[in-house]
């Protein structure tokens, strides 16, 4: 695949003016995301800050990135996004107060449909001399099932509603006729004209923003900083590289079946290390499959960008200079290189999540001080969708859901929460029930499912539904059932995910779900959805009583569990028996050994 | 009788005010801080200020104290052993939170562990919905056993949080009862009482946090009440608030969670009424001091308050006013990273090493030392002359740290260690006014805090303000805050229905409800009802969004037309905020009222007379030194405050001197002292 980065030429930059200048760009893409949070419609947006912005120079080289809410996964793949659209719409073809709109994966762009980029040229006397952009996450875009993130699909036409680069905006006039079409296409014409404005008011900041500082520090200056900002963050990366051993490291992570077939699609991927360059080859990966879990380069560079940063330097301004170093290589035909028109709309919750553990398992063998056991590895992602009873009003409920995080060198993982490619906050119980037909009937966290080990990885949670409407459509998109969150250095694997509806009289019939599927639902149905624990590091055999006490006092591990598990017997009292668990290790090592 | 004070311990000192009514004088002092019992510090103090204007307790008529004792017991977690009762099924409520972490690519960040763990949650059999109907009756005898497991457990305080108590209180107040009966030693905090409003995990933070702190701040109270009532005083103690009210001793002793921040929400109060005394309604205050950097902002004399702080990383969703809070201050740590930026802070050398110039054996590089080497503190004059400065130390320090490692001269080098903590906290100025919709050239910032009037026209020139107000003792700003504040109680009660089909009556019903709760606690506080002033106000939002916006309501009868007003209102505060209005559905998610009972305060009186009259037009400078600015030295007038009186003008480049701040004025600035004996400063553009 191609390199990002352009080469930079900011020369002479002296080091204060680089600090307060960067301030300046990270401020304005942190001023983009507030806004953008604040003013948009949808409760995705609002609560869970599905959304992401950014500061472009005129090559559509990022500079500058909102952290603030943003996931990784938006960062990563609205860089090549903007590079699509100016190959649609070149500099020349751009007024002031333009606005273009896009959210296609291929050739490169957002990771689905759902994930809509704005991106607005910013001119100074005239010139193109900057580009604003954001991505948000549109509730629904159409398509296959509510939510547009359904299985049972095979093309991306079914997907959803595929907007290729198009004006939206033309000299600050919004083309109501163009947002009509795309609102007469998907399921909440509302909430994306609302989303769509915020994003909009987002690029306007920028514009103003950038002014100003054009204004203080005149155009060449600030030009010359844009690069300088980058050649900073190149160096940065630079010097957390030298920090990591050369070397050749090589990682295997699988998917379980893409939702139509249950065999295991493996993803590998070769790295390599020297101090000045850092390949990520994924080449090796299999073959493209039917369901729709398949994705596109910018989303495996997001999540190469995301663990490299995660290993090397964590507080990494994150811009094309930072990329520049990096190589990725992937092979058409792959499932990390789909060919159009494979279905892709669940590549973010699931294959991504993968990349990132496979990318984990070789680094891990580099650096093992720096690195994590399997988290809970999909983002387990639910869907309800359907008319609310006695109305012709669709409503649409998603979430999705933490697990457990993968231990650590010297620590726990932590209980129920978010990890990897997205950090999006849950739904609270009460807005829930007052917005959707609805009830919850438990949320926690869920005992014995965590990997042990010397550290232990963090449990998974459950959430319990009673269905109030009466057509109803739901979309599971997880994973990890059969092969769970891989502990490290022997810890052992966390318990995997599961989905179940409970129906009939007295809900007795037990239906098991798929970890992939789009199904209906009848009314007076219970789901209960539970997701994976964290892996462990180390052996568990090894873990201080006391620790093993304290979760079991928490009623995170059982009593049971601690015995048979880690080896520390729990007397009636909850206090560990110290005698009894020298004996019950030593027995449990012997039948190991 | 008739003395005012008030009293706002800080972490080093407690810092005193009196105002005395008859003669109109405010007189201050200061004495340690005595962190482990903050009421010796308190009573040593009140002495002092008492007794330096020959008075004596006895003449106290009003007494109002600033306290960290809740925030010290939060941070520090040195609050109670506490329990928490849940609704069946959801006993992870704090476990899990919002489930998201805390950084986004450091997976070593850990989230903060609640207040009470897993093991002392407990659930209840129950249920209500967000209607407010009883889906599922209480089960006491499970509710008793669970009491019971709690007490077994060694929990001295209980918390209560309910799914939709907001909408349903009955099923918190029976458990209340229970508690009372079975478990009589513990102390209860219901969420229905502490914030009845919709978000559960927020309303459990915040509750869990009140019964965390209560029994420790009851108990501090009631001991300096005894204390000061020993010393003689009759004035019941009055303590402030977050949302910069103040409250009796009793309230805090139950509401203890509204007396987080209750010392810089003083100090916003106190810069607030002296920028206002002095014509200026729209202002941003600003408080550096050694490790952080407080900034608000006021709205045409309209303080900003929020319900969405976190005290510890733990939400705390009481009204507070809006405080954002940075670490950047005179001890905040020069370095340069590995991609050769030039940083500042957020770490600090704190007191101890502290800054190099201290000669406390810090040998890194400070804001402080930066300031030293360009010439804009005086090494002898630092803290009014109590600390020598070593410049000799701070020179090295930015010589062997910054400026060798990055080429630079060591003034170039300070002068950029100054330039990057500007920068740092102009971007903290830059979120509280343009990112909330607010442009930043109608504001004038009011500095304080021993750094504050040292950087502010640096600070107010890149913000882009013009006009810069230092208070005669920028020292004391949060104790005057003090006693310029109004006893106040806000309600609030989540009503959560579209705007359009809402029964202007069922509003009217839910704001007389709040109106006599808060005229209840003026009452039992001894206030009549014609003594207090009633404000309403509303969270809105669009039907779909999920953040809301504060909009004020028309007091008066509710009817179809204060709905129209309130629909304007929030329209209009949308397009301020965020640029536009939509044509939605609009939903009052909260109402809320504040009951304020106003009390006598301090005027700020014309400085004319005593020793501050040298007359208007120039003061004489007691010296001149050079200070670097902009790349080269160039020579300043230094002032002492205390020659400047009224009508003095002075001009940049100098420096006033002052015991507990410096003021710098760069090139171009001018000053002019006003009929209070604030310095204002016009910026140069």
């Amino acid at each position: 695949m191609t390199t990002l980065a352009t080469a930079g030429t900011g020369v002479g930059a002296d080091p204060v003016t680089l600090e307060v200048l960067r301030n300046a760009l990270y401020s304005i893409a942190d001023e983009m995301i507030g806004g953008l949070i604040r003013a948009s419609y949808s409760t995705n947006i609002k609560d869970r800050r599905d959304a992401s912005c950014a500061v472009y120079t005129a090559d559509g080289d990022v500079i500058a990135m909102s952290e603030f809410g943003g996931t990784p996964l938006h960062l990563g793949t609205m860089h090549p996004a903007v590079k699509t659209v100016f190959e649609s719409w070149p500099a020349d073809t751009l007024e002031p107060g333009d606005a273009i709109i896009m959210n296609t994966p291929y050739p490169a762009g957002p990771g689905h449909l759902n994930d809509v980029c704005v991106v607005g040229p910013i001119f100074i006397d005239g010139e193109l001399f900057a580009i604003a952009a954001s991505q948000s996450h549109r509730v629904d875009v159409g398509g296959f099932a509510p939510g547009s993130m359904p299985f049972g699909v095979t093309e991306h036409f079914q997907e959803g509603l595929q907007i290729t680069p198009m004006k939206i905006v033309r000299r600050g006039e919004l083309d109501e006729h163009l947002l009509a079409f795309i609102n007469q296409n998907l399921r909440t014409p509302v909430e994306n004209r609302g989303d769509l404005i915020a994003q909009l008011a987002a690029n306007t900041i920028a514009q103003r923003r950038i002014e100003e500082l054009v204004a203080k520090h005149g155009r060449e200056t600030l030009r010359g900083y844009l690069h300088a900002i980058m050649d900073y963050s190149e160096r940065r990366l630079l010097s957390g590289l030298k920090s990591l051993p050369p070397g050749t490291y090589r990682g295997e992570d699988v998917i379980e079946g893409d939702g139509i077939v249950t065999d295991n699609v493996a993803i590998r991927v070769t790295v390599e290390v020297s101090p000045a360059r850092f390949v990520a080859d994924f080449s090796e990966t299999d073959p493209q499959v039917l369901g729709p879990i398949n994705c596109r380069w910018p989303s495996v560079a997001a999540c190469v960008y995301y663990v490299l940063k995660c290993f090397v330097d964590p507080e990494l301004p994150a811009n094309a200079g930072a990329y520049r170093p990096i190589e990725i290589r992937t092979r058409p035909g792959t499932v990390l290189e789909a060919q159009f028109p494979a279905a892709v709309c669940n590549a973010n919750i699931i294959t991504t999540q993968r990349i990132v553990d496979a990318l984990l398992m070789a680094l891990m063998q580099a650096s093992p001080e720096r690195a994590i056991a399997a988290c809970s590895g999909t983002m387990n992602l639910l869907n309800v969708g359907g008319f609310i009873p006695g109305s012709r009003t669709l409503f649409n409920y998603i979430e999705t859901y933490g697990g457990g995080q993968g231990a650590m060198h010297d620590r726990d993982g932590m209980d129920g929460v978010h990890s990897h490619m997205t950090n999006t906050r849950n739904a609270p119980v009460e807005a829930i029930e007052a917005e959707y037909p609805l009830r919850v009937r438990s949320y926690g966290l869920l005992p014995d499912t965590e990997g042990p080990g010397r550290w232990r990885g963090g449990v998974g949670m459950h959430r319990e539904f009673d269905i109030l409407g009466d057509y109803t459509r739901l979309t599971v998109s997880s994973d990890r059932e059969k092969v769970a969150p891989w502990g490290a250095f022997g810890g052992l694997a966390a318990t995997g995910s599961s989905c179940d509806v409970y129906r009939g009289p007295g809900h007795a019939e037990r239906v098991h779900l798929p970890s992939k599927v789009t199904t209906f639902l009848q009314p007076r149905d219970h789901l209960r959805t539970e997701t994976p624990g964290g892996g462990g590091w180390g052996d568990p055999l090894e873990r201080p009583p006391a620790l093993v006490e304290r979760d079991a006092r928490e009623g995170l591990v059982s009593a049971g569990r601690a015995g048979s598990v880690y080896g520390v017997v729990i007397g009636p009292d909850g206090a560990v028996d110290e005698a009894a668990t020298v004996g019950r290790r030593a027995e449990l090592r012997r039948a190991g050994a | 009788m008739s003395l005012r004070v008030g009293v706002d311990v800080g972490g080093t000192f407690t810092d005193l005010v009196m105002f005395d009514p008859v003669t109109n004088r405010l007189s201050f002092t200061k004495t340690s801080s005595t962190p482990s019992n903050q009421a010796l510090g308190v009573e040593e103090g009140i002495g002092k200020v008492v007794g330096a204007a020959g008075r004596t307790a006895p003449d106290i008529e009003f007494l109002v104290h600033g306290t960290t004792v809740a925030t010290n017991a939060l941070l520090e977690r040195k609050g109670v052993r506490c329990g928490l009762l849940v609704t069946r099924g959801f006993r992870d409520v704090l476990q899990i939170g919002r489930q998201d972490r805390p950084k986004l690519y450091d997976w070593f960040a850990q989230k903060a562990p609640p207040l009470v763990p897993r093991e002392l949650t407990f659930e209840i059999a129950e249920r209500a919905l967000h209607t407010g109907e009883i889906l599922e009756p209480l089960d006491e005898a499970q509710a008793i056993a669970a009491i019971e497991a709690a007490r077994a457990k060694g929990v001295t305080a209980l918390a209560v949080c309910l799914l939709h108590s907001y909408a349903n209180p009955a099923h918190e107040r029976r458990l209340a009862e229970l508690i009372a009966e079975h478990f009589p030693e513990a102390e209860v905090s219901l969420s229905s009482a502490v914030i009845p409003e919709f978000r559960e995990y927020e309303r459990a933070s915040t509750t869990t946090a009140n019964a965390y702190v209560m029994p420790i701040v009851r108990r501090y109270v009631g001991l300096l009440e005894e204390r000061v009532g020993a010393m003689g005083v009759p004035a019941g103690l009055h303590i402030m608030a977050s949302n910069g009210g103040l409250m009796t001793a009793r309230a805090a002793g139950e509401q203890s969670v509204r007396t987080m921040l209750s010392g810089p929400a003083a100090g916003v109060l106190g810069a607030v009424a002296i920028a206002k005394a002095a014509g200026f309604g729209s202002v941003l205050t600003v408080d550096m001091g050694g490790t952080s950097f407080d900034i608000c902002l006021a709205h045409e004399g309209r303080i900003r308050f929020t319900k969405e702080s976190e005290i510890g990383s733990l939400p705390v969703k009481v009204p507070m006013i809006d405080i954002h809070t940075l670490g950047a201050g005179g001890g905040s740590v020069a370095w340069i990273d590995a991609g050769g930026a030039l940083r500042v802070g957020p770490r600090s050398a704190g007191a101890v090493p502290g800054p190099a110039c201290y000669g406390r054996g810090g040998t890194e590089a400070t804001v402080t030392d930066a300031n030293l080497v360009l010439g804009r503190l005086d090494p002898k004059r630092f803290l009014g002359g109590e600390m020598g400065l070593d410049p000799d130390a701070a020179r090295r320090a930015v010589h062997e740290r910054i400026a060798e490692p990055l080429g630079l001269t060591v003034e170039a080098a300070a002068e950029g260690i100054v330039r990057v903590i500007n920068a740092t906290m102009v971007r903290g100025m830059r979120a509280v006014s343009v990112e909330k919709g607010y442009d930043p050239r109608e504001f004038a910032l009011v500095a304080f805090g021993g750094g504050g009037p040292l950087h502010a026209s640096d600070l107010a020139r890149e913000a882009g303000l013009t006009a810069v107000l230092v208070p005669p003792m920028p020292g004391v700003t949060s104790a005057l805050g003090l006693l310029v504040a109004d006893l106040r109680y806000d309600e609030s009660a989540t009503f959560l229905r579209p705007l359009a089909t809402a029964d202007p009556a069922g509003l009217a019903a839910v704001y007389e409800d709040l109106e006599s709760a808060a005229r209840d606690r003026m009452r039992r506080d001894g206030v009549p009802d014609d003594a207090v002033t009633i404000t309403r106000s509303a969270e809105m939002r669009y039907a779909r969004q999920s953040h809301e916006l504060d909009v004020a309501v028309p007091t008066g009868p509710i009817d179809a037309a204060t709905l129209a007003t309130v629909r304007e209102r929030f329209e209009e505060e949308h397009r301020r905020a965020y640029g536009f209005a939509m044509t939605e559905d609009m939903v009052l998610v909260n109402a809320q009222v504040s009951a304020v009972a106003s009390l006598p305060k301090p005027p700020f009186e014309p400085l004319g007379g005593g020793n501050g009259a040298r007359g208007a037009g120039r003061a004489q400078p007691v010296d001149r030194r050079p200070i670097y600015v902009a790349g080269a030295w160039v020579d300043a007038d230094v002032f002492e405050r205390r020659d400047l009186g009224p009508g003095v003008r002075i001009a940049g480049p100098a420096i006033v001197e002052q015991p507990d701040t410096t003021v710098l004025l760069l090139p171009g600035d001018t000053g002019l002292v006003d009929g209070q004996g604030n310095l204002l400063l016009e910026v140069a553009r």
